[in-house]
């Protein structure tokens, strides 16, 4: 199940609900992670004990049923070594702030399960800078 | 996975020039996209940009999608502005960043049509400058705001009011900068997007050609200075705000309206702005404000837009006396 809300003064959907959270361990850091859709939370092990905010990072990962198309192969921009965005077509679209540890991504709904774990997952992690 | 590297050493080239009343540093590979900005004023280097551009040439990768595409989340803004087109707005950073085509580097259109209203248009809350969906108008100096809803008649209008005295800023976004406790209006110099129902006023429109918007609406689109032979201005000061509401009553009537009303009308229809943004949306809050206690009126027309020109100047000249 995912949400998504149409409102006219979001015309770039900033302000989808996110009610599915979690905290896992992933690559040796804490990712906390929320979504308009579960099948997007990362997987990992739960998180038990306190962590420093240096370990951890942000991801907010919104599955986005008006994205037109499907994966095409990413492009990886890198921008002065701070800010990173890889474009797969419309179907999905993440940027990271290494400085603020902060993920943000749309991804969608033509993007299965298999292409999510397999293709989108991965970069997911290699932005984040995990580890393992 | 297609790397674009963007840094000091990729992208040699640099300048700085004025948008919009705004300092804009640009980097870039590509000399064929500095070239696009003579039009601009240049700014000597040294001060602090209000926003900064990367954009890197790059040929268009295998499979690109040919889509025009926009998301934010957080501080971020993505656009996917055509075949191999992609950037990321950073709000935090006032910076636009991405890939262009070779097709785009070369196409002046991409970059004054395309690219800066976009980039101003979304990043501009972050360095005091708003985009405002009105048609503006100069009468010795003295800035003229029509503002509306869609379809209200704003862009004929305008043009309708050439004959008038006024001069010609823009007929669909005006963006209103507060710089040094003054609200300056700027126009991108963009052309006239007139409807196809504005030939019954213009007849002179069906020998053009009519373009799909990037809203997909079929418009005209008019150079007022080749087409009519009157010179568009790109700048004046924040006079006068009128408010345009089509009826079925015949006549114009100008009601003085009050600050709340301006206020209300302009907050509402402004993009809804994060959290993560607080500093942006309460520095446009501010200047919507100020702008709200300008003069303005509502003006309720059920005529022509040729005769509602004619009572709009009317109205300005026993305004002004």
């Amino acid at each position: 199940m995912s949400l998504l809300l149409n409102d006219p003064l979001d015309a770039l959907h900033r302000f989808t609900p996110t009610p599915f959270q979690s905290e896992v361990y992933l690559g040796g850091k804490l990712i906390q992670a929320e979504s308009n859709d579960a099948a997007l939370l990362p997987p990992g092990v739960p998180q038990s004990s306190p962590v420093s905010s240096r370990e951890c990072f942000s991801w907010k990962l919104i599955r986005d049923p008006k994205a037109p198309g499907r994966l095409e192969p990413p492009t990886k921009v890198s921008i002065f070594g701070t800010v990173f965005a890889v474009f797969m077509g419309g179907a999905c679209l993440i940027a990271v702030d290494r400085e603020e540890s902060q993920l943000v991504s749309f991804i969608g709904s033509q993007v299965d399960t298999g292409e999510y774990q397999h293709r989108i997952l991965p970069i997911l992690c290699e932005l984040s800078d995990l580890g393992g | 996975m297609r790397n674009a590297l963007l840094e000091s050493g990729t992208l040699p080239l640099h300048t700085e020039f004025s948008i919009a009343g705004v300092r804009c540093a640009i980097s870039t590979n590509s000399p064929a996209i500095l070239a696009h900005l003579s039009r601009f004023t240049p700014v000597a280097s040294g001060g602090e940009p209000g926003f900064r551009v990367s954009v890197l040439e790059l040929a268009v990768g295998e499979d690109q999608s040919s889509d025009m595409h926009f998301r934010g989340m957080k501080h971020f803004v993505f656009a996917l502005l055509g075949e191999g087109n992609r950037f990321v707005l950073d709000f935090r950073r006032r910076h636009a960043a991405g890939i262009v085509s070779c097709e785009a580097a070369r196409d002046s259109k991409f970059w004054h049509r395309i690219f800066f209203p976009i980039v101003i248009g979304t990043l501009g809350a972050t360095f005091g400058l708003i985009p405002l969906h009105c048609a503006c108008l100069d009468s010795g100096g003295e800035g003229l705001l029509i503002a509306g809803n869609a379809g209200a008649g704003k862009s004929t209008l305008a043009l309708a009011l050439l004959d008038y005295g006024f001069t010609f800023a823009s007929d669909e976004w005006t963006y209103l900068l507060a710089r040094d406790g003054a609200l300056t209006l700027h126009s991108l110099g963009a052309p006239a997007k007139l409807l196809p129902d504005a030939s019954r006023s213009f007849p002179g429109l069906c020998q053009l050609d009519l373009h799909t918007a990037m809203n997909g609406e079929l418009s005209y689109e008019v150079d007022v200075s080749t087409w009519l032979g009157v010179p568009q201005i790109t700048q004046s000061s924040l006079s006068r705000t009128l408010f345009l509401r089509r009826v079925s009553r015949p006549g114009c009537r100008f009601t003085p309206c009050d600050e709340e009303f301006a206020f209300s009308f302009f907050e509402q229809s402004m993009e809804r702005l994060p959290d993560e943004l607080l500093d942006a949306k309460m520095q446009r809050t501010e200047i919507i404000r100020k702008m709200s206690s300008t003069k303005s009126w509502i003006l309720e027309t059920g005529e022509s837009p040729e005769a509602t020109a004619g009572a709009i100047a009317d109205f300005y000249r026993r305004e002004r006396l």
